[in-house]
Protein backbone atom coordinates (compact mmCIF):
# COMPACT_ATOMS: atom_id res chain seq x y z
CA UNK A 1 0.00 0.00 0.00
CA UNK A 2 2.84 2.43 1.19
CA UNK A 3 4.43 1.69 -2.10
CA UNK A 4 1.26 2.32 -3.89
CA UNK A 5 1.13 5.67 -2.95
CA UNK A 6 4.37 6.64 -3.44
CA UNK A 7 4.40 5.20 -7.10
CA UNK A 8 1.26 7.46 -7.49
CA UNK A 9 3.36 10.79 -6.25
CA UNK A 10 5.67 9.93 -8.35
CA UNK A 11 3.65 9.90 -11.11
CA UNK A 12 2.09 13.42 -10.42
CA UNK A 13 5.60 14.51 -9.69
CA UNK A 14 6.38 13.52 -13.21
CA UNK A 15 3.22 15.31 -15.20
CA UNK A 16 4.33 18.55 -12.88
CA UNK A 17 7.35 18.39 -14.21
CA UNK A 18 6.08 18.11 -17.77
CA UNK A 19 3.50 20.77 -17.52
CA UNK A 20 6.21 23.18 -16.43
CA UNK A 21 8.63 22.10 -19.41
CA UNK A 22 5.96 22.25 -21.29
CA UNK A 23 4.55 25.87 -20.47
CA UNK A 24 8.11 27.57 -19.98
CA UNK A 25 8.83 26.45 -23.72
CA UNK A 26 5.35 27.85 -24.75
CA UNK A 27 5.81 30.86 -22.97
CA UNK A 28 9.53 31.61 -24.19
CA UNK A 29 8.15 31.40 -27.92
CA UNK A 30 4.99 33.20 -27.34
CA UNK A 31 7.12 35.98 -25.97
CA UNK A 32 9.91 35.57 -28.65
CA UNK A 33 7.04 36.03 -31.28
CA UNK A 34 5.40 39.10 -29.55
CA UNK A 35 8.74 40.81 -30.04
CA UNK A 36 10.25 39.85 -33.37
CA UNK A 37 10.97 42.19 -36.41
CA UNK A 38 9.20 42.82 -38.65
CA UNK A 39 10.39 43.32 -42.12
CA UNK A 40 10.82 47.00 -42.60
CA UNK A 41 12.70 49.31 -45.00
CA UNK A 42 14.99 50.14 -42.04
CA UNK A 43 15.78 46.74 -40.84
CA UNK A 44 16.45 45.59 -44.18
CA UNK A 45 20.55 46.37 -45.05
CA UNK A 46 20.50 49.43 -47.06
CA UNK A 47 23.00 49.28 -49.76
CA UNK A 48 25.71 51.65 -49.95
CA UNK A 49 25.84 54.07 -52.56
CA UNK A 50 29.71 53.69 -53.24
CA UNK A 51 28.94 50.27 -53.98
CA UNK A 52 27.43 51.01 -57.46
CA UNK A 53 30.51 50.72 -60.25
CA UNK A 54 30.16 52.82 -62.81
CA UNK A 55 32.06 52.35 -65.78
CA UNK A 56 33.91 55.80 -65.80
CA UNK A 57 37.18 55.42 -67.99
CA UNK A 58 39.26 57.12 -65.69
CA UNK A 59 40.25 54.99 -62.36
CA UNK A 60 38.83 56.71 -59.80
CA UNK A 61 39.70 56.40 -55.98
CA UNK A 62 35.70 55.48 -55.77
CA UNK A 63 36.40 52.44 -57.74
CA UNK A 64 38.84 51.39 -55.21
CA UNK A 65 37.38 51.75 -52.14
CA UNK A 66 33.91 50.23 -52.65
CA UNK A 67 32.75 47.88 -50.46
CA UNK A 68 32.36 44.73 -52.96
CA UNK A 69 35.84 45.39 -53.80
CA UNK A 70 36.88 44.87 -49.78
CA UNK A 71 37.83 40.77 -49.03
CA UNK A 72 37.41 41.96 -45.18
CA UNK A 73 33.99 43.72 -45.98
CA UNK A 74 31.68 42.74 -43.53
CA UNK A 75 27.49 41.97 -44.36
CA UNK A 76 25.46 42.96 -41.57
CA UNK A 77 23.01 39.97 -40.68
CA UNK A 78 19.09 40.74 -40.16
CA UNK A 79 18.07 40.35 -37.06
CA UNK A 80 17.22 37.45 -35.36
CA UNK A 81 16.35 35.99 -32.16
CA UNK A 82 17.49 32.43 -31.21
CA UNK A 83 14.87 30.26 -29.65
CA UNK A 84 16.18 27.84 -27.69
CA UNK A 85 19.67 28.99 -26.70
CA UNK A 86 23.06 29.25 -29.03
CA UNK A 87 24.74 32.25 -29.82
CA UNK A 88 24.53 34.68 -32.24
CA UNK A 89 26.41 34.42 -35.36
CA UNK A 90 29.21 36.58 -35.92
CA UNK A 91 28.97 38.44 -39.06
CA UNK A 92 30.93 36.70 -41.40
CA UNK A 93 33.77 38.52 -44.21
CA UNK A 94 32.85 37.90 -47.60
CA UNK A 95 34.54 39.17 -50.96
CA UNK A 96 32.45 39.64 -53.86
CA UNK A 97 33.28 38.13 -57.23
CA UNK A 98 33.36 40.55 -60.29
CA UNK A 99 30.71 40.20 -63.06
CA UNK A 100 33.29 39.19 -65.26
CA UNK A 101 35.38 36.87 -63.65
CA UNK A 102 36.73 35.31 -66.30
CA UNK A 103 37.23 31.28 -66.87
CA UNK A 104 36.32 30.25 -63.55
CA UNK A 105 39.73 28.53 -62.55
CA UNK A 106 41.74 31.50 -62.96
CA UNK A 107 42.70 32.77 -59.99
CA UNK A 108 40.57 36.44 -59.07
CA UNK A 109 42.05 39.03 -56.52
CA UNK A 110 40.70 41.82 -55.24
CA UNK A 111 42.69 45.09 -55.52
CA UNK A 112 46.03 44.28 -53.98
CA UNK A 113 48.51 47.09 -51.99
CA UNK A 114 51.89 47.57 -53.26
CA UNK A 115 54.33 45.04 -53.04
CA UNK A 116 51.64 42.17 -52.10
CA UNK A 117 54.73 39.80 -51.77
CA UNK A 118 55.86 40.82 -48.42
CA UNK A 119 59.75 38.89 -48.89
CA UNK A 120 60.11 40.27 -52.30
CA UNK A 121 62.78 42.45 -52.86
CA UNK A 122 62.40 45.63 -54.55
CA UNK A 123 61.63 45.17 -58.37
CA UNK A 124 64.54 46.12 -60.55
CA UNK A 125 62.27 47.28 -63.31
CA UNK A 126 58.96 47.34 -63.20
CA UNK A 127 56.20 46.96 -66.52
CA UNK A 128 53.43 49.54 -67.02
CA UNK A 129 51.86 50.67 -70.24
CA UNK A 130 53.76 53.14 -71.61
CA UNK A 131 54.71 56.24 -69.74
CA UNK A 132 55.31 59.47 -71.56
CA UNK B 1 74.77 46.72 -61.24
CA UNK B 2 75.24 49.12 -63.40
CA UNK B 3 71.88 51.33 -64.89
CA UNK B 4 71.26 53.92 -67.38
CA UNK B 5 68.35 55.47 -67.60
CA UNK B 6 66.97 58.10 -70.57
CA UNK B 7 63.93 59.44 -72.79
CA UNK B 8 63.49 58.01 -76.08
CA UNK B 9 60.18 56.91 -78.30
CA UNK B 10 57.76 58.76 -76.31
CA UNK B 11 58.92 56.68 -73.12
CA UNK B 12 61.22 56.21 -69.90
CA UNK B 13 63.83 54.07 -70.68
CA UNK B 14 66.08 51.84 -68.29
CA UNK B 15 69.11 49.51 -69.38
CA UNK B 16 70.89 47.17 -66.52
CA UNK B 17 73.96 45.10 -66.86
CA UNK B 18 75.00 42.79 -63.82
CA UNK B 19 78.23 43.30 -64.11
CA UNK B 20 81.32 46.32 -62.29
CA UNK B 21 83.50 45.67 -65.20
CA UNK B 22 84.69 49.09 -67.41
CA UNK B 23 83.46 47.85 -70.52
CA UNK B 24 79.87 46.98 -69.42
CA UNK B 25 79.82 50.88 -67.96
CA UNK B 26 80.98 52.10 -72.08
CA UNK B 27 78.23 49.57 -73.53
CA UNK B 28 75.52 50.80 -71.23
CA UNK B 29 76.82 54.65 -72.45
CA UNK B 30 76.17 53.59 -76.10
CA UNK B 31 72.48 52.52 -75.31
CA UNK B 32 70.84 56.11 -75.92
CA UNK B 33 72.30 56.53 -79.08
CA UNK B 34 71.11 53.34 -80.54
CA UNK B 35 67.39 54.11 -79.62
CA UNK B 36 67.76 57.81 -80.84
CA UNK B 37 68.92 55.69 -84.68
CA UNK B 38 66.00 53.23 -84.57
CA UNK B 39 63.83 56.23 -83.42
CA UNK B 40 65.12 58.34 -86.12
CA UNK B 41 63.82 55.03 -88.27
CA UNK B 42 60.91 53.90 -87.15
CA UNK B 43 58.82 57.22 -85.27
CA UNK B 44 55.93 58.21 -87.34
CA UNK B 45 56.19 61.57 -85.54
CA UNK B 46 59.55 62.23 -87.55
CA UNK B 47 58.86 64.12 -91.07
CA UNK B 48 60.62 62.20 -93.61
CA UNK B 49 62.30 59.59 -91.80
CA UNK B 50 62.60 56.47 -93.32
CA UNK B 51 59.01 55.29 -92.39
CA UNK B 52 57.86 58.61 -93.16
CA UNK B 53 58.73 58.15 -97.06
CA UNK B 54 57.42 54.70 -96.86
CA UNK B 55 53.86 55.81 -95.62
CA UNK B 56 54.09 58.69 -98.76
CA UNK B 57 55.44 56.24 -101.67
CA UNK B 58 51.89 55.92 -102.86
CA UNK B 59 52.45 52.15 -104.38
CA UNK B 60 56.11 52.17 -105.33
CA UNK B 61 58.30 49.89 -104.62
CA UNK B 62 61.00 51.26 -101.43
CA UNK B 63 64.39 49.92 -100.89
CA UNK B 64 64.41 49.56 -96.81
CA UNK B 65 67.21 49.86 -93.94
CA UNK B 66 67.45 46.82 -91.89
CA UNK B 67 66.07 48.15 -89.39
CA UNK B 68 62.74 48.90 -91.21
CA UNK B 69 62.67 45.69 -92.92
CA UNK B 70 63.63 43.83 -89.30
CA UNK B 71 60.80 46.10 -87.52
CA UNK B 72 58.44 45.41 -90.23
CA UNK B 73 58.67 41.63 -90.46
CA UNK B 74 58.04 41.33 -86.46
CA UNK B 75 54.65 43.39 -87.11
CA UNK B 76 53.88 40.97 -89.74
CA UNK B 77 54.73 37.68 -86.98
CA UNK B 78 52.80 39.93 -84.46
CA UNK B 79 49.67 39.99 -86.31
CA UNK B 80 49.60 36.49 -87.17
CA UNK B 81 50.62 35.60 -83.91
CA UNK B 82 47.28 37.75 -82.68
CA UNK B 83 44.90 36.76 -85.36
CA UNK B 84 45.07 40.16 -87.03
CA UNK B 85 44.20 42.38 -83.67
CA UNK B 86 47.59 44.09 -83.67
CA UNK B 87 48.78 45.41 -86.70
CA UNK B 88 50.96 48.44 -88.00
CA UNK B 89 48.13 49.05 -90.49
CA UNK B 90 46.18 51.28 -87.62
CA UNK B 91 47.83 54.69 -88.26
CA UNK B 92 44.23 56.17 -90.31
CA UNK B 93 42.83 55.29 -87.38
CA UNK B 94 45.01 56.18 -84.89
CA UNK B 95 44.77 59.74 -86.40
CA UNK B 96 41.16 59.41 -86.69
CA UNK B 97 40.42 59.64 -83.10
CA UNK B 98 42.83 62.48 -82.26
CA UNK B 99 46.29 60.88 -81.95
CA UNK B 100 48.15 62.66 -84.84
CA UNK B 101 51.07 63.93 -82.69
CA UNK B 102 53.72 63.05 -80.32
CA UNK B 103 51.41 62.13 -77.12
CA UNK B 104 52.82 64.57 -75.08
CA UNK B 105 51.59 67.08 -77.38
CA UNK B 106 47.95 66.01 -77.66
CA UNK B 107 45.60 68.42 -76.08
CA UNK B 108 43.71 66.82 -73.36
CA UNK B 109 39.95 68.09 -74.92
CA UNK B 110 39.46 67.94 -78.79
CA UNK B 111 36.85 68.79 -81.08
CA UNK B 112 36.41 67.43 -85.01
CA UNK B 113 34.86 64.76 -87.07
CA UNK B 114 35.77 61.18 -85.62
CA UNK B 115 35.37 58.84 -88.58
CA UNK B 116 36.16 55.18 -88.36
CA UNK B 117 36.34 51.55 -90.25
CA UNK B 118 37.18 48.75 -89.94
CA UNK B 119 41.03 48.18 -90.44
CA UNK B 120 42.70 46.18 -92.89
CA UNK B 121 44.82 43.68 -91.03
CA UNK B 122 46.56 41.49 -93.07
CA UNK B 123 49.83 42.58 -94.22
CA UNK B 124 50.94 39.49 -96.15
CA UNK B 125 47.90 40.24 -98.49
CA UNK B 126 48.58 44.29 -98.97
CA UNK B 127 52.03 44.66 -98.57
CA UNK B 128 54.60 42.81 -101.16
CA UNK B 129 57.70 42.84 -100.49
CA UNK B 130 60.76 41.73 -102.30
CA UNK B 131 63.56 39.70 -100.08
CA UNK B 132 66.73 39.94 -102.17
CA UNK B 133 66.24 44.14 -102.55
CA UNK B 134 65.01 44.37 -98.75
CA UNK B 135 62.29 46.61 -100.92
CA UNK B 136 58.48 47.23 -99.63
CA UNK B 137 55.68 48.00 -101.80
CA UNK B 138 52.61 50.19 -99.69
CA UNK B 139 49.28 50.76 -100.83
CA UNK B 140 48.93 54.18 -101.21
CA UNK B 141 45.22 53.66 -98.62
CA UNK B 142 47.45 52.30 -96.19
CA UNK B 143 49.78 53.50 -93.42
CA UNK B 144 51.77 52.15 -90.96
CA UNK B 145 52.24 52.95 -87.00
CA UNK B 146 55.35 50.72 -85.55
CA UNK B 147 55.37 52.76 -82.31
CA UNK B 148 54.21 49.23 -80.18
CA UNK B 149 56.32 46.46 -81.87
CA UNK B 150 59.30 48.95 -82.30
CA UNK B 151 59.78 49.84 -78.86
CA UNK B 152 59.58 45.36 -77.90
CA UNK B 153 62.35 45.37 -81.12
CA UNK B 154 64.38 47.80 -79.34
CA UNK B 155 64.20 46.57 -76.06
CA UNK B 156 65.24 43.25 -77.53
CA UNK B 157 67.81 44.02 -80.06
CA UNK B 158 69.49 46.52 -77.14
CA UNK B 159 69.37 43.24 -74.51
CA UNK B 160 71.14 40.85 -77.37
CA UNK B 161 73.98 43.81 -77.43
CA UNK B 162 74.09 44.13 -73.41
CA UNK B 163 74.18 40.43 -72.46
CA UNK B 164 77.94 40.19 -74.18
CA UNK B 165 78.98 42.05 -71.15
CA UNK B 166 76.66 40.27 -68.56
CA UNK B 167 73.17 39.33 -67.49
CA UNK B 168 71.12 42.22 -68.57
CA UNK B 169 67.81 43.79 -68.74
CA UNK B 170 65.98 46.51 -71.22
CA UNK B 171 62.53 48.14 -70.63
CA UNK B 172 61.61 49.93 -73.25
CA UNK B 173 58.94 51.76 -71.79
CA UNK B 174 56.97 48.83 -69.92
CA UNK B 175 57.98 46.25 -72.47
CA UNK B 176 61.24 44.53 -71.06
CA UNK B 177 63.41 42.11 -72.21
CA UNK B 178 65.92 39.83 -70.07
CA UNK B 179 69.27 37.93 -70.91
CA UNK B 180 68.76 35.82 -68.44
CA UNK B 181 69.62 35.60 -64.73
CA UNK B 182 71.29 37.38 -62.67
CA UNK B 183 75.12 36.68 -61.59
CA UNK B 184 74.20 34.90 -58.95
CA UNK B 185 71.63 32.37 -60.63
CA UNK B 186 68.77 34.49 -59.09
CA UNK B 187 66.20 35.35 -61.53
CA UNK B 188 65.55 39.99 -62.00
CA UNK B 189 62.62 40.88 -59.44
CA UNK B 190 60.01 42.48 -61.94
CA UNK B 191 57.25 44.85 -60.68
CA UNK B 192 53.97 45.46 -62.05
CA UNK B 193 52.49 49.02 -61.69
CA UNK B 194 49.73 49.90 -60.49
CA UNK B 195 47.18 51.21 -63.32
CA UNK B 196 44.90 52.86 -60.46
CA UNK B 197 47.70 54.68 -58.16
CA UNK B 198 51.02 55.95 -59.85
CA UNK B 199 54.34 54.59 -58.93
CA UNK B 200 53.33 51.47 -56.96
CA UNK B 201 53.46 47.86 -58.00
CA UNK B 202 50.79 44.85 -57.24
CA UNK B 203 52.74 41.98 -57.74
CA UNK B 204 55.91 41.32 -58.42
CA UNK B 205 57.56 38.24 -60.80
CA UNK B 206 60.35 36.54 -61.01
CA UNK B 207 62.12 36.34 -64.70
CA UNK B 208 64.85 35.03 -66.16
CA UNK B 209 65.25 34.89 -69.80
CA UNK B 210 62.29 35.94 -71.11
CA UNK B 211 59.98 39.26 -72.10
CA UNK B 212 57.58 41.29 -70.33
CA UNK B 213 55.16 43.82 -71.30
CA UNK B 214 52.13 45.98 -69.94
CA UNK B 215 49.33 47.20 -72.34
CA UNK B 216 47.36 50.11 -70.71
CA UNK B 217 44.45 52.75 -71.06
CA UNK B 218 45.85 53.93 -68.48
CA UNK B 219 48.34 56.66 -69.70
CA UNK B 220 47.76 57.50 -72.89
CA UNK B 221 43.91 59.29 -73.23
CA UNK B 222 42.56 62.40 -74.38
CA UNK B 223 38.50 63.70 -74.47
CA UNK B 224 37.56 63.82 -78.08
CA UNK B 225 34.06 65.39 -78.63
CA UNK B 226 33.32 64.39 -75.00
CA UNK B 227 34.31 60.54 -74.94
CA UNK B 228 37.30 59.54 -73.82
CA UNK B 229 39.75 58.10 -76.32
CA UNK B 230 42.89 55.62 -75.77
CA UNK B 231 45.26 54.79 -78.05
CA UNK B 232 44.84 50.76 -78.42
CA UNK B 233 42.85 50.97 -81.62
CA UNK B 234 40.71 47.33 -82.33
CA UNK B 235 41.07 46.80 -86.17
CA UNK B 236 37.58 45.24 -86.28
CA UNK B 237 35.99 48.59 -85.55
CA UNK B 238 38.70 51.10 -86.07
CA UNK B 239 37.84 52.83 -82.44
CA UNK B 240 40.02 52.67 -79.23
CA UNK B 241 39.01 49.14 -78.30
CA UNK B 242 35.91 48.78 -76.08
CA UNK B 243 37.17 46.64 -73.15
CA UNK B 244 36.59 46.03 -69.79
CA UNK B 245 40.48 45.56 -69.11
CA UNK B 246 42.30 48.39 -67.83
CA UNK B 247 46.05 46.88 -68.23
CA UNK B 248 46.75 43.38 -69.31
CA UNK B 249 50.88 42.14 -68.32
CA UNK B 250 52.39 39.35 -70.35
CA UNK B 251 55.30 37.12 -69.52
CA UNK B 252 56.17 35.12 -73.03
CA UNK B 253 59.73 33.77 -74.44
CA UNK B 254 60.07 37.09 -76.24
CA UNK B 255 59.55 40.56 -75.28
CA UNK B 256 57.57 41.17 -78.57
CA UNK B 257 55.63 38.71 -78.06
CA UNK B 258 54.66 39.75 -74.92
CA UNK B 259 54.26 43.07 -76.17
CA UNK B 260 51.73 41.95 -78.91
CA UNK B 261 49.70 39.27 -76.63
CA UNK B 262 49.34 42.21 -73.79
CA UNK B 263 48.01 44.50 -76.35
CA UNK B 264 45.59 41.64 -77.77
CA UNK B 265 44.35 40.65 -74.09
CA UNK B 266 43.54 44.18 -73.96
CA UNK B 267 41.99 44.66 -77.04
CA UNK B 268 39.96 41.22 -76.78
CA UNK B 269 38.24 41.77 -73.00
CA UNK B 270 39.29 39.77 -70.11
CA UNK B 271 36.93 36.55 -70.68
CA UNK B 272 37.83 36.47 -74.45
CA UNK B 273 41.37 37.33 -73.80
CA UNK B 274 42.23 34.88 -70.27
CA UNK B 275 41.06 32.57 -72.62
CA UNK B 276 43.05 32.86 -75.45
CA UNK B 277 46.05 32.79 -73.10
CA UNK B 278 45.47 29.83 -71.48
CA UNK B 279 45.43 28.67 -75.21
CA UNK B 280 48.99 29.35 -75.26
CA UNK B 281 51.51 26.94 -72.92
CA UNK B 282 54.26 29.47 -73.65
CA UNK B 283 52.31 32.77 -72.49
CA UNK B 284 51.24 34.04 -68.93
CA UNK B 285 49.78 36.68 -67.84
CA UNK B 286 47.74 38.68 -65.52
CA UNK B 287 44.50 41.56 -66.61
CA UNK B 288 43.80 44.27 -64.16
CA UNK B 289 39.94 45.29 -64.87
CA UNK B 290 38.41 48.43 -65.05
CA UNK B 291 36.75 48.12 -61.55
CA UNK B 292 39.98 46.81 -59.87
CA UNK B 293 40.06 43.40 -59.97
CA UNK B 294 42.84 41.09 -60.88
CA UNK B 295 42.47 38.16 -62.65
CA UNK B 296 45.95 35.91 -63.48
CA UNK B 297 45.99 33.03 -66.05
CA UNK B 298 46.93 29.44 -64.81
CA UNK B 299 50.93 29.40 -66.19
CA UNK B 300 51.48 32.93 -64.01
CA UNK B 301 51.94 31.09 -61.16
CA UNK B 302 55.30 29.90 -61.80
CA UNK B 303 55.91 33.42 -62.42
CA UNK B 304 54.93 35.36 -58.85
CA UNK B 305 57.72 35.93 -56.07
CA UNK B 306 56.14 34.32 -53.00
CA UNK B 307 59.12 33.25 -51.20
Amino acid sequence: MPNKSKNRWLDVQIILASLAVTSTVALWNVFARGSSPVASPTDAPTPDPTATMTATPYPTATAMATPTSDPNAVIQLPKVHILLGGNLPAPQPVAAQPASAGSTTNQVSAPKSSGSSKSAPPPAAKTSSSKP
Amino acid sequence: MKRIEFHAMGSRMLALLDSTSSEAEEALRRVPAWFEEWEQTLSRFRPGNELDRLNRSNGLPLAVSKTLWEVFQAARTAEQFTGGLVTPTVLDALVGVGYDRSFEGIPCMQTGHSYASPVLSDLSGIVVWDVPTRSLVLPDSVHLDLGGIAKGWAADQAVRRLSLYGPALVNAGGDIAISGSLSDGQAWPIGIDDPFQADTHFETLKLTRSGVATSGKDYHRWLKDGVWQHHIIDPRTGLPADTDVMAATVVAPTVMEAEAAAKAVLIMGSVSGLEWLEADSGLAGVVVLENGYHIYSQNMEKYLWKN
